[in-house]
């Protein structure tokens, strides 16, 4: 059965998309057929992280238009097989997006995928609400920081009150909660909340935690999703953050003050 | 409850109001309706909030406007609800809707939501978190951390009182008697703790 997952926070700049290129990456590395979905109409920022901007024909709004059929939007990952990338518009104004349109597509798209990722733009309005409506599951993307948690517990309000899930009394979406931008050291000195402030604020399962790393920068600019860098911390707490998604039980990496690497 | 839904009006002296209805032995708890800048205003006054009615009672409550002005009548039956809307949207005043009407909410209740118990008493199972609101007219009991704000006995009961595991709320309110959290004794927070009106004024004490 496919799952339609979002990559959620409320804030901007907390590593939505980075986690979205990542987890979808990493997915299909492990065999899962996998569609990639940017929601952020207007911004577009996944096709440059993933590395495929210079072949976007078709995107999001075009498709839900009528203009170009969901197999011409699609673009096929050059890395990795079973990854497939549905870029959002650049120049469409927000409106473009309906809750029906976007219902057809990702009907469609649960016939051929196993996962369905959505990248979700920042906020708690109109983008944010039809890029969770239909979703199973929630990845709810929190840095340490005391703005980040509050936004992410509203989203958490919303993903259990404007879903269709929520809409329709059936089983709630799944909240999964995934740290990034993480510094031992500067929770140590007390700039940041610790895992287990933010644990206990949300409340909710933890996915994975991501340190602050170069790594991301690099690979970002490079067009590389950070997970192709398996030797990097981020490279390796996100290949873990998708085996938890899988279901496997892997012991929490980088939470700790200044033992670089374990 | 102030209920300004009818009002056009974007922005309203609400702390004039608050004093002129105080000096005439109203104590305002809530505002019912107006614009973003209303809201904020009435936080930072230390009320309630609540959405404004849809639907058929806002055509009732319209109509009870007339009415009252025609009957000059005391306004204040024009908040009479159905005693089992269990939803955070109105507030009932009829007293004899006070008996059972006690409301359990299990889980977190989070930034943005708002959980009341119009009638009674509330029971939270869990936490309060910072940005989210829980009133009643009755008591409020957490179990667990109150990290946003509390406000009881939104229809002037007095012997109304807060109860939590941990102590760091936003904002403390027995009937309209508020305090907001740079107001209260440090070392009262983070510990479990009991907000009761006394002696004219609101009184915060551990828990033991
Ligand atoms: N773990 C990380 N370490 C360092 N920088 C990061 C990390 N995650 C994200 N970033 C950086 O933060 C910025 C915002 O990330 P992005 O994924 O675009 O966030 P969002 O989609 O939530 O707006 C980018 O410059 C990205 O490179
Ligand atoms: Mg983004």
């Amino acid at each position: 059965m496919a799952k339609v997952i979002v990559v959620t926070s409320g804030k901007g700049g907390v590593g939505k998309t980075t986690s979205a290129a990542a987890i979808s990456t990493g997915l299909a590395m492990r065999g899962k057929k996998t569609v990639v979905i940017d929601f952020d109409v207007g911004l577009r920022n996944l096709d440059l992280i993933m590395g495929c901007e210079r072949r976007v024909v078709y995107d999001l709004v075009n498709v839900i238009q009528g203009e170009a059929g969901l197999n011409q939007a699609l673009i096929r990952d050059k890395r990795v097989e079973n990854l497939f990338i549905l870029p959002a518009s650049q120049t469409r104004d927000k409106e473009a997006l309906t809750q029906e349109g976007v219902k057809e597509v990702l009907e469609k798209l649960r016939e051929e995928f196993d996962f369905i990722i959505c990248d979700s733009p920042a906020g708690i309005e109109r983008g944010a609400q039809l890029a969770m409506y239909f979703a199973d599951e929630a990845v709810v993307v929190t840095n340490p920081e005391v703005s980040s948690v509050r936004d992410s517990d509203r989203i958490l309000g919303l993903l259990a009150s404007k879903t269709q899930r929520a809409e329709q009394a059936s089983d709630p979406v799944r909240e999964h909660l995934l740290i990034t931008r993480y510094n031992p050291d500067r929770v140590t000195s007390g700039d940041m909340l610790t895992l287990e402030d933010i644990r206990e604020i949300l409340a909710i399962e933890l996915l994975g935690l991501i340190p602050e790393s170069e790594a991301v920068l690099r690979a970002s600019n490079q067009g590389v999703p950070v997970i192709h860098e398996s030797a990097s911390d981020a490279g390796m707490a996100y290949l873990d953050t998708v085996s938890r998604l899988l279901g496997e039980d892997v012991p929490l990496r980088f939470h700790q003050a200044s033992k670089k690497a374990c | 409850m102030l209920s300004v839904e009818k009002l056009g009006a974007p922005n309203l002296a609400l702390e004039r109001i608050c004093a002129v209805c105080r000096e005439h032995k109203l104590l305002p708890v809530a505002v019912r309706g107006g614009t973003d800048p209303v809201r904020q205003s009435a936080w930072a006054l230390g009320l309630g909030w609540f959405a404004p009615v849809e639907g058929e009672r806002a055509r009732r409550l319209a109509s009870v406007e007339v009415d009252a002005a025609v009957e000059s009548q005391a306004a204040d039956d024009s908040e009479a609800e159905d005693p089992t809307t269990k939803q955070s949207q109105g507030v009932a005043q009829d007293p004899v809707a006070g008996q059972d009407a006690t409301r359990l909410y299990r889980g977190t209740v989070r930034s943005g939501q708002q959980v009341s118990a119009a009638d009674g008493d509330l029971i939270v199972i869990g936490a309060v978190n910072a940005g989210a609101e829980v009133l009643a007219g009755g008591s409020i009991h957490i179990y667990g951390p109150l990290r946003g704000r509390a406000l009881a006995g939104i229809h002037g009961n007095l012997s109304a009182g807060i109860y939590c595991r941990e102590l760091k709320a936003e904002l403390l309110s027995v009937a309209g008697n508020y305090k907001r959290l740079e107001d209260v004794d440090s070392r009262l927070l983070g510990g479990p703790a009991q907000v009761h009106y006394t002696n004219e004024q609101l009184e915060i004490k551990p828990l033991v």
